[in-house]
Formats: C-alpha cells, sequence, structure tokens
C-alpha cells in the first residue's frame, strides 16, 4: 500500500476495535520503543496483579523482538506488537521476522514449554539461570520464554508463517487470565 | 574500602553498597541494555570487597544484609543475580553472617516466587518484605 487512504484507516480502527486491541505498534523497535510502549500500557490501568503480569511478560517479549530485530539489522523487516483485552484474558501477541533455521529451535522450545508442569518449568529454568551461558547484548538468557509461560500461567501460542526461502514471519501470543 | 554508587536509570537500578556504612542496597527496574557491562563492577567490587573484608584486624561481626528492592527484573539479569548471590555466599563462607532481604510488591506474585527459588538452590539466608506501592 503506497498511501493510506481515509478508508484504511477506518478499517483499521475497526478491525482494532473488534479484537479488543489497546495497543498496536509496527514499524522498527528499539530499546527507546520499549519505554514508550511501557509507558502507555502503565498510564492506561492501575497496576494490580494482572497488571503487573501483563507489564513484565512485554517487557520480556518487547526484548525479544528488538533483539532478532538487531540481529537482521541490514535487512530489516517491521516487526508488530499487540496488546489486547476481553472479558476473560489480556493477551501480549509479538510478530517478527526469524530465520528458518531457528524455527526448529523455537519450535522445540514453546512445546516443551507448554507440555512442562509448572515444576517442571521451574527446575528447567533454574538449570538454565545456574548452567547457562552468560547472556549479553545480542544474546538473551535463553529464559524469555520459560519466564513467560510461568507468569502467565496459561499455554503459548504461536506460528510462523513464510516470507520467503530463507524467513518466516513468528507469531507468539501470551495471554493472562483478567 | 570504596562504596559502589550506581545512579538509577529508566533500565537500570540504582546500586549502593557501602562497607563503611554497612549499607548494602540495590533498587529499581533491572533491564540494562548490555547486562555483562552494567553487572561486572557489581561483580568485581564484591569480590575487592570480599578480600577487603578477609583481611581486616577484626573480622566483621554484625550481619551483611543486602536489600534487593527490584520492581522488575529481566531473564538476562536473572543470570547475573545469581552470580551476585554466589559471590554474597562466598562472603558467608568466610565466615562472615550474610542476609538477603528481598523486597517485593504485596500484588507481585511472580517476584516473591523468584525470591523463594533463589533462597532454594542458594541456601543462602532471605527474608522476604512484602511492599505496598
Amino acid at each position: 500500500m503506497g498511501k493510506p487512504s481515509t478508508d484504511f484507516a477506518f478499517k483499521l480502527n475497526k478491525t482494532m476495535e473488534q479484537h479488543s486491541i489497546r495497543i498496536s505498534y509496527t514499524g522498527e523497535f528499539n530499546t527507546d520503543l520499549i519505554n514508550v510502549l511501557l509507558g502507555m500500557s502503565r498510564d492506561s490501568a492501575k497496576m494490580d496483579t494482572v497488571h503487573i503480569k501483563v507489564y513484565n511478560i512485554m517487557i520480556e517479549s518487547l526484548e525479544n523482538v528488538v533483539r532478532h530485530a538487531s540481529a537482521s539489522v541490514e535487512n530489516p523487516y517491521p516487526a508488530i506488537f499487540l496488546l489486547a483485552q476481553d472479558d476473560e484474558y489480556h493477551y501480549v501477541c509479538t510478530g517478527n521476522k526469524i530465520h528458518k533455521d531457528h524455527i526448529a529451535e523455537l519450535t522445540n522450545k514453546i512445546d516443551k514449554t507448554n507440555n512442562s508442569t509448572r515444576e517442571e518449568l521451574r527446575t528447567w529454568y533454574n538449570d538454565i539461570m545456574v548452567n547457562g551461558e552468560t547472556p549479553d547484548d545480542m544474546k538473551g538468557a535463553g529464559l524469555g520464554i520459560i519466564d513467560m509461560a510461568l507468569k502467565s500461567r496459561n499455554k503459548l501460542h504461536y506460528d510462523f508463517t513464510t516470507i520467503d526461502d530463507s524467513s518466516s514471519f513468528f507469531v507468539l501470543k501470551i495471554k493472562v487470565k483478567s | 574500602m570504596e562504596a559502589l554508587v550506581l545512579e538509577s536509570s529508566s533500565t537500570t537500578p540504582n546500586i549502593n553498597f557501602d562497607a563503611k556504612n554497612m549499607n548494602f542496597t540495590i533498587e529499581g527496574e533491572c533491564r540494562p541494555e548490555n547486562v555483562l557491562t552494567y553487572f561486572s563492577p557489581v561483580l568485581n567490587w564484591l569480590n575487592k570487597f570480599k578480600n577487603w573484608a578477609i583481611n581486616l584486624s577484626e573480622p566483621i561481626d554484625q550481619t551483611l544484609s543486602f536489600h534487593f528492592k527490584l520492581a522488575y527484573y529481566n531473564t538476562s539479569s536473572a543470570k547475573f543475580l545469581f552470580n551476585i548471590f554466589e559471590k554474597m555466599k562466598a562472603i558467608q563462607e568466610e565466615g562472615m553472617k550474610v542476609k538477603i532481604v528481598w523486597y517485593y510488591d504485596e500484588l507481585d506474585e511472580d517476584l516473591l516466587e523468584n525470591g523463594k527459588e533463589f533462597e532454594k538452590i542458594l541456601e543462602l539466608d532471605f527474608e522476604f518484605v512484602a511492599t505496598n506501592q
């Protein structure tokens, strides 16, 4: 789409309402943006137990997207962040391009997370924290997925859509009971 | 023994480790852009502190209370918090008394649970303090 039309804005607005989306952002992701989105989510909610969880999950999921974005800086692709809410759940959703080589590993990790009991997740988390590699600015601790599952107390939803021969669009949705 | 003072930012906590006044506090949000760069001085300071304390003519008698008032920490920081606790354990193994005081928002069940997990895997003396923010 070259030129945005008023019709486009209207339809997008309608779609956001239909999906109960509170915050939506698409484009370039960096650390400053994380602070902006966190500020927006904090302003629009009183911080009870559920909102603290959502806020914390937001940070972890946004940091994941920023890390992926900085890894593909030569060939950027817009990522998306959504924060939504219906009567039952709050939803934190991110979408970003990843290299096909990472799909298997990511799938295994999320499936293993979803098939683990809380006790097993704790043991796994602790094992990586104690014995895992030291994280730096380019590489996370490998704990993000497990941490988000522990905090959300729900299964993680994910999907991969092929973009081209070498990459896919990875969508991760985390929900927290209202 | 010079104090370690790191001012807080939107993504990093305020750290004040002051051996002279026996005040050891870390407070705020912890999600540094580069965890390795951020935490290295903290770990180095704890090494120096241990060596300094061992060589004192009169050993430290009072309990060393380390206050963790973290509003939030990311998973990259978790690994470094564990390393910090290990340094504190090493201080304890030199015969000093160490206590970790873990503050958490009473509405933040995950922060409390994370503290309990650290207590379990480290076998350090933890005290939990609920706060109302």
